[in-house]
């Protein structure tokens, strides 16, 4: 770890933990762009990097897009990202009544504290947790995967049926290509250019890039409010952290464990911190009204949700949310397998992405206290410029991938499928994250069988695989049970 | 007088049902696509799965969730669209902006025209669609979109060594 920190302050780590750092706030700051979007894009010029720059880079725009999300929501009630709806609640009742400034002093301080409490599980659970992957097998794996996915397609917001589609939908729009086992040639209908499959950047960028940018056209009349900040009123106190210290240590524990679930993400983890804080608070009906703790528990616990979701990428290769989605595709694309092993063939890596995430969070909270009343101001760059830089970055980074033009069309496709999941509120986490994991459960199911000789019951002599499967089924049926004895209940009631 | 507010609420719920449907018939016909594309597959040989059995696996239970989508949306009028509703002009800003874009691609795709050429107007059309038809807002948009294009080509060859058309 030590090793990490120290190659970490090497001028270029530095300058691009800074950028990223510095894009990410700015980006999350702007409403209608996302950190995801973000990550995306910068994805095609990280070719060039090291690994460890490109995700120096990418884990400093991934902490400053949660980040920068504060301030829209605190100044315009508009979440600059999907973390933050629950600051607005109160972040914008603060700002209302003149207060802004202190609802966004806070907000970065209670986001530096959720980034440091999750970095410690993350520095604490990481290398264990590595260790305990490093004794599975294709079974474990595949099953890993199979929870991960179905858990995802569970928890993550909206229907569940919904959610499973677009589990299957991923899973099998990775399919064309050559088969990873036997190299067998599938679902290529005859095009040449298929035969390497559907590449991950592009389905990625156009997503999340061109979905949202289709999503941002038409919502571009709307004109946003003019709100300023000045700088004197950006300050910290010692007693500030003394006043909210139960606060922010259950917010940063709750966001981390939501973190760790896939497919929950930020804005649950913000909006269990807030209830919870409400919960025990003696004033519960001062939330909502531009109470100080509201903003303290929705921002330490989005931030928090980060380092939480660090984990399974880093330790087993399983990402928790899109962007960690996003990040596993940034490792593929350098070459280096997500998973256990990298702590054993890439501890640079491994160690350099708690490093960054630390180190990013040190970044965030100096940037953003001194530069937050400028950073304001960027909110009403003109969208229409801003739009069409972003789908040129869109169509040129796409490119430059292959130098074809076959993964630009792919990644216009994307976006219209992605714009159009949307619209019937179709989640899109699990259809990226089924994208990204299904070679890998293919290939570990398909070995899993080989070795066993095609016995599937194989399954339940391995302890780990078989509770995988349990907590996949139990995931996949509970909110049925659920559902059914609320109905019965009602019932009840009614009679 | 009093059947109006109840047809309004019955073409409210048809709506979203209309979409959730439209969900369900594409995924239910990808899943058939999937499985005919798998057909011609040859059957496992040195392993006990095969290259067909997965994709037309996960294309049959993807095609019963669709049913089952399809059933409820039926039932009980499925759920409603993401979002605010849509201004007509916003709309079809939306849908010169696509038209522009598919066509800024298919003539660098069919080598018509190189990116320096291409990407300039398309930018300045972009610009003039997005921010208003007015001279200054046009100015405005040309300078831009050739500075953009300028610095991108020069970075994009010169700095990551890649060839743009």
């Amino acid at each position: 770890m030590f090793d990490a920190f120290l190659a970490l302050a090497a001028p270029w780590p530095v300058f691009y933990l800074i950028i990223g750092t510095a894009l990410g706030i700015v980006v999350g700051s702007i409403p209608g762009l996302t950190a995801s979007m973000l990550i995306a894009l910068t994805l095609p010029l990280t070719f060039s990097m090291s690994p460890t720059n490109a995700m120096t880079l990418l884990i400093g725009e991934y902490v400053g897009g949660i980040s920068g999300g504060l301030i829209a929501a605190t100044l315009m009630r508009m979440p600059g990202t999907p973390a933050s709806i629950m600051t607005t609640f109160d972040g914008f009742p603060m700002a209302q009544r003149g207060a802004g400034e202190r609802a966004l002093s806070l907000g970065v301080m209670a986001s530096f504290v959720g980034g440091l409490i999750s970095w410690g599980f993350l520095a604490l659970l990481s290398p264990p947790l590595a260790r305990l992957a490093l004794t599975f097998g294709p079974w474990e794996y595949f099953t890993l995967v199979l929870m991960a996915l179905v858990m995802l397609a569970s928890l993550s917001q909206g229907s569940m049926l919904k959610g499973l589609i677009a589990a299957c939908l991923g899973v099998l729009l990775a399919m064309p290509g050559i088969d990873p086992s036997i190299g067998q040639l599938r679902l290529t209908f005859g095009f040449n250019d298929m035969t390497g499959g559907l590449s991950l950047l592009p389905v990625l960028i156009g997503t999340f890039a061109v979905s949202q940018i289709l999503k941002d056209i038409l919502t571009i009349e709307k004109p946003l409010p003019k709100v300023t900040v000045s700088r004197k009123g950006v300050a910290l106190r010692w007693s500030d952290i003394r006043m909210h210290g139960g606060n922010l240590a259950r917010s940063g524990v709750i966001g981390t464990w939501i973190g760790i679930l896939p497919g929950i993400g930020g804005n649950i983890a913000a909006m269990m911190a807030y209830a919870t804080a409400r919960q025990v608070s003696k004033t519960p009906k001062k939330f909502g009204t531009g109470h100080e703790p509201g903003v303290v528990a929705a921002e330490t616990a989005n931030n928090a949700s980060i380092g939480g979701a660090l984990i399974p990428l880093i330790t087993m290769g399983i990402p928790g949310s899109v962007t960690e989605a996003i990040l596993i595709g940034a490792l593929i694309i350098h070459n280096l397998q997500p998973g256990p092993l990298l702590f054993v063939t890439n501890p640079e890596i491994a160690y350099g992405v708690i490093a960054s995430y630390l180190a990013a969070n040190v970044v965030m909270v100096v940037m953003m206290l001194a530069s937050i009343s400028y950073i304001a101001k960027l909110m009403y760059l003109p969208r229409a410029y801003l739009l069409t830089a972003i789908l040129l970055f869109c169509v040129v980074g796409t490119f430059a991938l292959n130098n074809r033009f076959f993964d630009v069309w792919v990644m216009l496709a994307f976006g219209a499928i992605g714009f159009a999941l949307e619209r019937v509120k179709v989640p899109l986490g699990p259809f990226v994250i089924g994208f990204v994991l299904s070679p890998i459960a293919e290939e570990q199911l398909r070995s899993a069988a080989m070795s066993s000789g095609g016995d599937f019951t194989a399954i339940f002599t391995r302890p780990f695989a078989t509770a995988f499967l349990i907590v996949s089924l139990v995931t996949l049926v509970w909110p049925f049970l659920a559902a059914r004895r609320q109905a019965k209940r009602a019932t009840q009631e009614r009679q | 007088m009093s059947e109006s507010p109840r047809n309004d609420a019955g073409a409210a719920s048809r709506a979203p049902a209309v979409g959730d449907l439209a969900f369900a018939g594409a995924i239910i016909a990808l899943a058939a696509v999937v499985w005919i594309g798998t057909a011609d597959l040859p059957p496992p040989r040195y392993e006990p799965i095969g290259s067909a059995a997965i994709p037309r696996g996960v294309a049959l239970l993807m095609a019963f969730l669709a049913l089952l989508l399809g059933v409820r949306a039926l039932r009980t009028g499925g759920e409603a669209s993401v979002g605010e509703p849509v201004s007509r002009r916003a709309a079809a800003t939306a849908v010169v902006l696509i038209a522009a874009t598919l066509i800024y691609v298919a003539l660098m795709d069919a080598r018509l025209v190189g990116f320096r050429v291409a990407t300039i107007p398309f930018l300045t059309v972009c610009g003039i669609l997005l921010g208003g038809f007015r001279l200054r807002n046009a100015v405005t948009a040309l300078i831009f979109a050739a500075a953009l294009t300028l610095v991108l080509h020069f970075v994009f060859t010169q700095f990551f060594y890649i060839d743009l058309p």
